[in-house]
């Protein structure tokens, strides 16, 4: 998110250069954020889930000030919202007379690189292997704190890309409301998929397609749209159900 | 900094709902659940209470219809982590978005189209006989509303039922060593689900507290983290009662200077380098206490009738 930085005609490059820095610069924006709760967790033991919970609410304060404060865009009527992306930076429609930009190939090109690495690299063996059980990886000589740290760069640097795809992408802009929740969305579409990266492609589409029926049908009937937040932590709650299901098979009477 | 009495109302006012919402994901980490659950159910806690109220409830029969709201929140959690052993944190996540989803759902469609939030009457500030005429201490602690009087009593409910009575022992036992207790022939999935859904009504009556006493309206993301610092405040009282009830106490007062400090270096800091304090001072007292953190053996561990070890 806080990517913007690079984006906002701080430095000029043409395109082709300028989209790969955005990209970068947000990827490692989410690395370093998401250096703090892993060296908590792999250092001193504090729950990650926990710590990235509140560290949300630091990153959004942070944001929110830079936004009201030295990034304000004085053509903005008083809206908190920082500067536009200049025009280099700017993803690049690839559907003429649509939203579609160049961040949905990018995302399915990760999608593809992020399966290809956790299947067929030394790297990949040793995250599964860590999740999969922890003390046969000690056992065969993986450090845990090495492939936890690495997994965490791995997906702060995804979601960085992310919130570049939505300002760059977009919005063309930077605001506090950029993301609706999508990181907890995230967690739904990842379970969803099963965990497998490939699997995310789809069931992302699917949960998209939730949200913008849910946006048709408050435009419509008048249906608050958060149906579709209920419709997805159902449907993350019943993928849990359905997982464990699956590894078990169900006796009648006995 | 002025220490008035003043600033120490408005500490036990910030104070109450954490008390409230620490107790609650306190018993339920007691029994081995990890709750992270409590920002959603806190958040329809705040709802429930509210509607209760607005359409025309009676304020304790707010709380009440919370607490139950709440009740069946703990109960869908513990189903899916007591019962089927499903992650813990995965499930509770799913909970909170679930149960703040809905919240906001059902306030939009029965106050559609409002810019200005509908109030309610909440509950008036009560003055306890003779001890709230003890100077500065008294004026803040027992000039408060009636639910902060019901935190207190909770904090020592809470630390006799644990560690006073048989059933505390075997809600302990089920955190640190559930087969013990079925050796015992206790049900240890009924004792989980029965301290989730307990502690589940304690946060929802935390978030009812907002919208019934500290204001007086609901408002989107008014629980704003609240949750997530109570489960650091689990963790900083070491699992006790007394210590969660002095670490909100503590908590609160930081919070209540911030927001003094915020009025008053405005102009040289902004605002928003305060209110980052809170979520700060969080993850600062769980790295205190992390290292010598005496967690319940069996929290987040998932546990099969007639399991062995």
């Amino acid at each position: 998110m806080a990517a913007t930085l690079v984006g906002t005609g701080v430095i000029d490059l043409p395109a082709p250069i300028m989209i790969p820095m955005l990209f970068i610069a947000g990827a490692l924006a989410g690395c370093l954020i998401l250096l703090v709760p892993v060296v908590l967790k792999t250092h001193m033991k504090v729950d990650e889930v926990v710590t990235t919970l509140l560290l949300n609410f630091v990153i959004l304060l942070f944001v929110n000030m830079l936004l009201e404060g030295p990034w304000k865009d004085p053509m903005a009527m008083g809206w908190p919202q920082a500067a536009r992306i200049i025009d280099n930076g700017v993803l690049p429609t690839i559907v003429a007379k649509s939203r579609l930009h160049l961040g949905i190939i990018i995302a399915l090109v990760m999608s593809v690189v992020m399966w290809a690495i956790l299947r067929f690299t030394v790297w990949g063996y040793e995250i599964r292997a860590v999740g999969y059980n922890q003390q046969a990886s000690t056992f065969f000589g993986i450090s845990i704190n090495k492939s936890v740290l690495m997994v965490a760069l791995f997906s702060g640097g995804l979601a960085g890309m992310a919130g570049v795809s939505e300002v760059a992408g977009l919005k063309g802009y930077l605001t506090l409301t950029l993301s609706p929740g999508f990181g907890y969305t995230g967690i739904a579409v990842a379970m969803l998929a099963q965990l497998h990266p490939i699997g995310v492609i789809i069931s992302a589409v699917f949960l998209a397609s939730i949200y913008v029926g849910a946006d048709a049908m408050s435009r419509t009937v008048n249906i608050p749209n958060y149906i579709a937040d209920i419709l997805v932590a159902i449907s993350l709650l019943s993928v849990l159900v359905g997982a464990m299901l699956t590894r078990f098979r169900i006796v009648w009477g006995k | 900094m002025m220490l008035t009495a003043g600033l120490w109302a408005s500490v036990i006012r910030i104070a109450t709902p954490l008390i409230f919402a620490t107790l609650g994901e306190l018993i339920c980490e007691r029994a081995g659940v990890l709750n992270l659950g409590i920002e959603g159910i806190m958040t329809i806690g705040a709802m429930a209470g509210w509607i209760w109220v607005y359409q025309g409830g009676d304020l304790w029969g707010g709380i009440v219809f919370a607490a139950i709201v709440g009740m069946v929140f703990g109960l869908l959690h513990s189903l899916l982590v007591v019962y089927l052993g499903l992650s813990q944190h995965v499930s509770g996540i799913g909970i909170t978005l679930l149960a703040s989803s809905i919240s906001y759902y059902a306030y939009t469609m029965l106050i559609p189209f409002s810019t200005t939030p509908p109030k309610i009457v909440p509950f008036s500030t009560f003055e306890v006989p003779l001890l709230s005429s003890i100077p500065i201490i008294g004026e803040a602690f027992f000039n408060q509303s009636a639910l902060t009087y019901l935190a207190y009593i909770l904090v020592i409910v809470t630390f006799y039922v644990l560690y006073k009575m048989p059933i505390g022992l075997t809600i302990r036992m089920a955190g640190e060593n559930p087969v013990a207790n079925e050796a015992q022939g206790i049900n240890v999935l009924l004792i989980r689900t029965g301290a989730v859904m307990a502690g589940s009504a304690l946060m929802a009556i935390g978030g009812a507290f907002l919208t019934m006493s500290a204001f007086d309206a609901f408002y989107f993301g008014m629980i704003n983290g609240r949750g997530w610092i109570c489960i650091a405040l689990v963790i900083f009282a070491s699992w006790k009662p007394g210590k969660a009830f002095l670490g909100a106490i503590l908590f609160a007062l930081f919070e209540a200077l911030q927001i003094r400090a915020q009025l008053i270096g405005a102009d040289v800091i902004p605002y928003q380098i305060f209110s980052m304090m809170p979520y700060f001072l969080s993850i600062v007292a769980m790295m205190l206490v992390a290292r010598k953190a005496a967690y319940p053996k069996a929290l987040l561990v998932p546990f099969r009738q007639g399991d062995r070890i």
